[in-house]
């Protein structure tokens, strides 16, 4: 199986060692901008702020086109709907439909968006390793405990459950292979009977998950796990200079789109 | 004719990844039917992508496996019919039980083989006996059994698709000595009866010289010795260098002939050992 999409590329980039906070927050304000950003400026100040983070991140540009790479159907079909329902001057003709300028415009550009939130997204998921990621989220999220909301069970149990996909993979191919050796007939049929023989790698498959689940729990216990009260960390995080100069890029990036879009209300 | 053959077969994970990885490196080999024959080698050395190789788990990128003189991949989508016939018992094969009873998920294969029920039932009570499964467990649920006894169903499973090779990776990994006895016993009376040909994938050198013909040594994704029990073991010091090793009563002996003690070291099994040992009492005296 192949899950690019949230896996982490292990680097000392200066973008792998900003806080998973600020990279948070960062990633939201982000995608709100690209969501105000309706213009080519806008979108083009977007494009040349995320290639200057990837080059920063020394990611290899290939990791981008494999996270891309699932969705391009979503992204062809939306970038044909777009540029056949946008109304105005027609441009020429196919089959008979026209095809308009302003067609062209709004499909060239959501899928400009498209690419830009995923890769923009991944980013975060190349650069931040899960349990960094979740420990952030607790953090930022741990202001809800107000309203009795269990945070930091929440992010427990978002860790457990990234540790354990590719436990749960490697398990699955081995059950697969298992059953295919006494026979099993997964990979052809109609959908009915594909689903059938799925049924002997479901079950042994669930059953190793309580398994899991039970050795876990009473192995947290036997460390004194009693959840998040008076829980300590080891790792605590703290601002340095770089999460502060993130975090004013990010100010002027979205300051910079607003003013572009709707003070000179540029194109 | 051998009854199933590799002719340069080279294996490789993640191929076009970083992470690519030759497990298996231009691998010739030949069995015969009725033998059986202990694959040992260090963690990593292979083993597993080896055995998955010769029942079509796995495709070969390059060389070939031939079963009874054809290639197992001549028609690729009559795989499954070699998989009936090179029967592979995975590790720790009990996390494959799934049906509501034991007799069910034993015939699991026998189903999928498309015999009618009469000939399920048949292959069903004949496996079960061969793997010795006691009758009494038959209708019980396989997830209420102990680890011994799971392990022997699971056997059963593959067992009863009657398999003219039956390969089994590590199976006695895990089990009390009393159930470890119990399923080598079993897999050398299958080989006795129905005349198959048996790998048997193990760590323990114990277990290869008590029911094994032959031994073939894996490092490092190729085949470093293939001979008879003795052949291999008595390259001891070539074994040792590998990480590997050979069984507890035969370095006894071997400590013993070190020693001065006009001692065979040319034995594997425990109970000639024991005999040698006497032997050796009885013709050197005990001094107090
Ligand atoms: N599914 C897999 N994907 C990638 N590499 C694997 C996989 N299975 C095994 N390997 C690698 O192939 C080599 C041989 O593994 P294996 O055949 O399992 O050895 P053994 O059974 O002798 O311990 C090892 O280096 C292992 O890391
Ligand atoms: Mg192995």
């Amino acid at each position: 199986m192949d899950i690019t999409f949230g896996q982490y590329y292990p680097s000392k980039s200066p973008v792998h060692r900003l806080d998973p906070r600020v990279k948070l927050i960062f990633v939201l304000v982000y995608i709100v901008t690209i969501f105000l950003g309706t213009s080519f400026v806008g979108l083009g100040l977007c494009t040349a702020f995320l290639i200057t983070a990837v080059i920063i991140s020394r990611l290899p540009v290939r990791l981008f086109a494999k996270a891309i790479k699932p969705i391009l159907p979503i992204i062809i079909f939306t970038a044909i709907i777009n540029l056949f329902y946008a109304g105005g001057d027609p441009l020429f003709y196919i089959f008979s439909i026209a095809v308009t300028k302003q067609g062209v415009l709004t499909s060239l550009l959501v899928v400009v968006r498209i690419i830009l939130l995923i890769a923009g997204s991944s980013m975060l998921t190349f650069t931040t390793t899960p349990t960094s990621l979740t420990d952030g989220l607790e953090r930022l999220l741990s202001p809800l405990t107000v309203f009795r909301l269990k945070v930091h069970e929440l992010a427990m149990m978002m860790t457990i459950a990234l540790r354990f996909i590719p436990t749960l993979t490697e398990e699955t191919d081995k059950i697969m292979n298992a059953q295919k050796a006494r026979g099993a007939d997964i990979d052809s049929g109609g959908l009915f009977k594909r689903v059938k023989a799925l049924v002997p790698v479901f079950i042994p498959l669930l059953v190793s998950s309580f398994r899991r689940a039970f050795d876990l729990a009473v192995a947290m216990e036997c460390r004194c796990y009693t959840g998040g009260e008076g829980r300590t960390r080891m790792k605590i995080f703290k601002l340095r200079c770089a999460d502060y100069l993130a975090l004013g890029i990010m100010i002027v990036l979205l300051a910079s789109v607003i003013v572009i879009n709707f003070v000179l209300g540029l194109v | 004719m051998p009854l199933i053959e590799t002719q340069n077969v080279t294996f490789k994970y993640g191929v076009r990844t970083p992470m690519e990885k030759t497990a298996v490196d231009d691998l010739s080999v030949c069995f015969e039917a009725g033998e059986i024959v202990g694959i040992i080698g260090h963690t990593g050395s292979g083993k597993s992508t080896f055995v998955q190789l010769l029942n079509g788990l796995l495709r070969p990128a390059s060389g070939r496996v031939l079963l009874e003189g054809r290639d197992i991949w001549e028609k690729p989508k009559k795989i499954r019919d070699v998989r009936f016939k090179v029967g592979l018992v995975f590790q720790y094969p009990e996390y494959q039980l799934f049906e509501e009873t034991c007799r069910r998920d034993i015939g699991y294969g026998p189903r999928n083989m498309g015999l009618n029920d009469e000939q399920v039932n048949e292959a069903v009570e004949r496996a079960a006996v061969q793997a010795g499964v006691k009758p009494e467990l038959m209708e019980k649920s396989p997830f209420e059994l102990s680890g011994g006894e799971k392990r022997r169903v699971a056997i059963a499973g593959v067992m009863a698709m009657g398999p003219r090779v039956l390969i089994l990776d590590e199976p006695t990994a895990g089990l009390d000595p009393q159930a470890r006895d119990k399923v080598l016993q079993r897999i050398k009376a299958y080989s006795e009866t129905t005349g198959a040909l048996v790998l048997l994938v193990s760590h323990r050198m114990e277990d290869i010289a008590a029911i094994c013909d032959r031994i073939m040594v894996m490092s490092k994704a190729r085949m470093i010795m293939f001979g008879t029990v003795d052949e291999v073991f008595s390259r001891y010091d070539e074994l040792k260098a590998m990480g590997l090793s050979m069984p507890q009563v035969s370095r006894v002996l071997r400590k013993l002939k070190l020693a001065g003690y006009p001692v065979n070291t040319h034995i594997y099994d425990e109970p000639s050992a024991c005999a040698e040992i006497v032997r050796l009492v009885k013709q050197c005296g005990i001094k107090r």
